[in-house]
């Protein structure tokens, strides 16, 4: 089994894939001559040529559109956004066409494309760059919408979705591109809409997807120096969401963190939280607790910027109230 | 910032504790599940721990105060704060003064805050609870009406335990009942026999093991010698003494008792008993003979079976007769009801039922109100004969001593040694004359010395 990082998976379920469907190609900002803004596509340009890996003028809507076009057409496209800030420019096309056109055409048409890029903050980008917007995607029925969160994830799940014959959106994160991981070398397929039990605990059961997970463990591992075992549950898949693996889990614990880096207000943890109020409202012995980024915009000041994100120290908070122990 | 800690149910019955003692000092800081004070309840002496932790910012309840569930009994909050708002804020709301213990006296508003504090001589000085609410028949305060909050599991396990949540002392924010509350709960009470009994031992002291309520309060002032003679201490009663206090005060200066006293003879009875224990494991009391033959004499005698209240006379159609049980704290009087349509043996078994609920603390007022006629047995003492204090709303009540072999006159002016015993019944003259009661108790007797009667 090979280490890699989370970008070289991508890198490798993109080759792959373009390998075995002569229908998928890359199409997006700097992919081709530049490698990928992030390196994600790096190589495959003088692999596979020009014709299947397409730089594009900064025009979000337009090659959004076009990508929707070529899917409705019969190609597999993978659309990259060189992040989701830049995305919102796109927002039509997903929302509108790609997520609506099977239902609306009776079920003639499909659009099997992938959307993927960088989401959330990273650090030192500011307001406009530093965002998650997984809740604007997993908003959309229509959509399927996936936060893979270690390498073996991000390669099998994006396989996934290249196969799927609907539209998906990948959020990755750019902190994230160089996290690294066991790969198993042999091809395989994460399937869509499952959740992964990241720590198996009994006292508490934490939420998250994406980049917060690393500050989850980091949280988990500080309780468990408490005595208190955290279950963390890494959804993967926002939409279609893992509703079993949360139940399952909060009904075992009776009591529930979720952890999301986006604003709280309509956020896929405040969704995500209520689902789990919902479902296991008899079992739970505390309010679930949402530990969002600040709703705020993303202040520059990097004092402020760590501050304005989910940390151990919030998590930690957040345990203490749910487990009712004030030594947390 | 800083807030109200009130007092909380801390036993099922507790509408009010006594602050027994404070285990913190003002201005002292403790830990989340510190023993802050001990709080009397009607039932147990009881440690209220900390919700959470902080510092004891102002004593609002000195020790030997009496408040009720719901009150503030101090001021907690961090290190340095400042309490003198809330303080003004609780003299405003005259809180725990001792005058609103009971529901007559007049709000006393608007007193500057250090006389809102109540103090030990206010509290002793103050009058006997519960009178307004309790009315004629509670012999225990009820459970405060609203429920604490209490999150969803907590609800769940008090559900499937059987658990009554206004009993449960909440440790979450605002004093929400958590889960681990209600378990907490449940194992006080499955060892709550034990913690009865070492709470109150000291009080019960110089107190003879008594099966009689209507002895034991005069008895107990009477005994209760001061252990040095140097220091008197004085003490005060807990919830369940005052209760028996104030029941039996009312029933003996209002009621005007009279006893009629009768030796019956036995050795039939005793017989029967053997006889129908053979082979039974445990055998049947003699409580329960005794129950069911009263129970009897009572549907042959329904004049007896009567309650006198303020608005006449309440002649009662349900046989339900009270057994006076002892407890280490004080007497209790669970109920039997529809005596006469009970086997022997099934009213054993209730009443077996009924004193392990009641060593367990967890009789319920149903348990023990509303019995017609009363029963207490001083013969397992050793006790030849007693009077005894009219248990209310009934209007009689059957003292019965111990079972000794004596000589006495049989037929034909032969002396025989018989198994004897003497009744003492005790009535009400407001509600029952002399030949009234006497023929009951001569009706009784006979039944007592030829049970095979009641089969007829």
């Amino acid at each position: 089994m090979a280490v890699m990082t989370y970008r070289e998976a991508l890198n490798r379920a993109l080759d792959e894939e373009m390998a075995r469907d002569p229908a998928v190609f890359l199409i997006g900002e700097e992919v081709g001559e530049y490698d990928g803004a992030y390196k994600v596509s790096k190589g495959l340009l003088a692999k596979y040529g020009p014709t299947r890996v397409k730089d594009t003028p900064i025009s979000e809507l337009g090659f959004t559109g076009l990508g929707v076009g070529a899917a409705l057409a019969g190609l597999r496209p993978v659309v990259e956004w060189m992040t989701h800030n830049f995305a919102l420019l796109s927002l039509d096309q997903v929302v509108n066409n790609a997520a609506k056109m099977r239902q609306m055409s009776g079920g003639q048409l499909s659009v099997p494309i992938v959307f993927r890029g960088p989401n959330g903050p990273a650090e030192y980008l500011a307001a406009q760059h530093s965002q998650s917007f997984a809740a604007y995607w997993a908003h959309v029925p229509g959509l399927k919408v996936i936060a893979p969160a270690t390498p073996a994830d991000a390669y099998g799940m994006l396989k996934s979705a290249i196969r799927d014959d609907n539209p998906v959106v990948v959020l990755e994160a750019e902190l994230m591109y160089g996290w690294k991981g066991e790969v198993p070398d042999e091809e395989f397929l994460v399937p869509l809409g499952k959740a992964r039990l990241a720590r198996e605990g009994e006292d508490l059961t934490i939420i998250t997807f994406s980049k917060p997970i690393q500050v989850v463990m980091e949280a988990a591992a500080y309780l468990a120096t408490k005595g208190v075992e955290a279950e963390v549950i890494d959804l993967r898949s926002l939409r279609p969401l893992d509703e079993d693996a949360l139940v399952r889990s909060v009904r075992k614990t009776h009591r529930a963190i979720v952890v999301d880096e986006a604003w709280p207000l309509a956020s896929v943890g405040s969704s995500v939280a209520q689902r789990v109020m919902y479902q296991c409202f008899d079992q739970l012995d505390a309010p679930v607790e949402l530990v969002a980024g600040e709703d705020v915009p993303m202040p520059y000041n990097h004092g402020l910027e760590l501050a304005a994100q989910p940390s151990v120290e919030k998590i930690a908070a957040a345990a203490r109230r749910v487990c009712y122990r004030e030594d947390l | 910032m800083a807030e109200y800690l009130a007092m909380i149910a801390l036993s099922p019955t507790m509408s009010e504790g006594r602050i027994a003692r404070w285990k913190k000092l003002e201005n002292e800081s403790f830990a989340n599940g510190d023993i802050l004070c001990e709080v009397e309840t009607d039932k147990a002496s009881m440690d209220y721990e900390a919700p959470r932790s902080g510092v004891l910012l102002k004593i609002l309840a000195q020790a030997g105060a009496t408040v009720h569930v719901g009150d503030p009994i101090a001021i907690i909050g961090k290190a340095g704060e400042d309490p003198s708002a809330l303080l003004t804020a609780a003299a405003e709301k005259s809180v725990p003064a001792s005058g609103k213990a009971t529901a007559s006296a007049p709000s006393t508003a608007a007193r500057p805050a250090g006389e809102a504090i109540a103090s030990e001589s206010q509290v002793r000085a103050a009058p006997a609870v519960m009178d307004t609410q309790t009315s004629t028949s509670a012999a225990g305060p009820a459970l405060p009406p609203r429920l604490p909050p209490s999150t969803p599991l907590a609800r769940t396990v008090a559900h499937q335990l059987g658990i009554d949540l206004r009993a449960v002392h909440g440790s979450g924010p605002g004093g929400r009942v958590t889960e681990r509350d209600v378990r907490a709960y449940a194992a006080m009470q499955a060892g709550s026999g034990e913690t009865d009994r070492s709470s109150s031992a000291a009080r019960e002291k110089g107190t003879p093991s008594d099966a009689s309520v209507h002895a034991s309060v005069e008895v107990e002032t009477a005994a209760g010698q001061p252990k040095t003679r140097e220091q008197v201490t004085i003490e005060q009663p807990g919830m369940k003494r005052k209760v028996i206090a104030r029941r039996l005060s009312e029933s003996f200066f209002s009621a005007p008792h009279y006893y009629l006293r009768k030796r019956v003879r036995v050795d039939e009875l005793v017989a029967l008993r053997t006889l129908a224990n053979k082979g039974r494991e445990p055998g049947l009391s003699f409580n329960a003979f005794l129950i069911r033959l009263v129970a009897e004499a009572l549907t042959r005698h329904p004049e007896i079976n009567v309650f006198w209240r303020e608005d006449g006379l309440e002649h009662r159609k349900a046989i339900d007769i009270a057994l006076a049980v002892a407890l280490p704290d004080g007497l209790v009087t669970p109920v039997i009801r529809d005596c006469d349509r009970k086997t022997v043996a099934r009213i054993d078994a209730e009443l077996a039922a009924l004193i392990q609920k009641a060593r367990d603390g967890k009789l319920v007022p149903e348990d023990y109100e509303g019995a017609g006629f009363t029963i207490s047995n001083l013969g397992s003492a050793g006790i030849d004969e007693f009077t005894a204090i009219i248990n209310p709303p009934g209007s009689a009540i059957l003292a019965v001593g111990a079972i000794v072999k004596e000589p006495i006159v049989g037929d034909n002016d032969s002396i025989v040694i018989a198994q004897t015993m003497r009744l003492t019944l005790g009535c009400d003259h407001r509600s029952i004359d002399g030949a009234v009661g006497a023929a009951f108790l001569a009706d009784l007797a006979r039944l007592m010395e030829h049970p095979a009667i009641a089969l007829v």
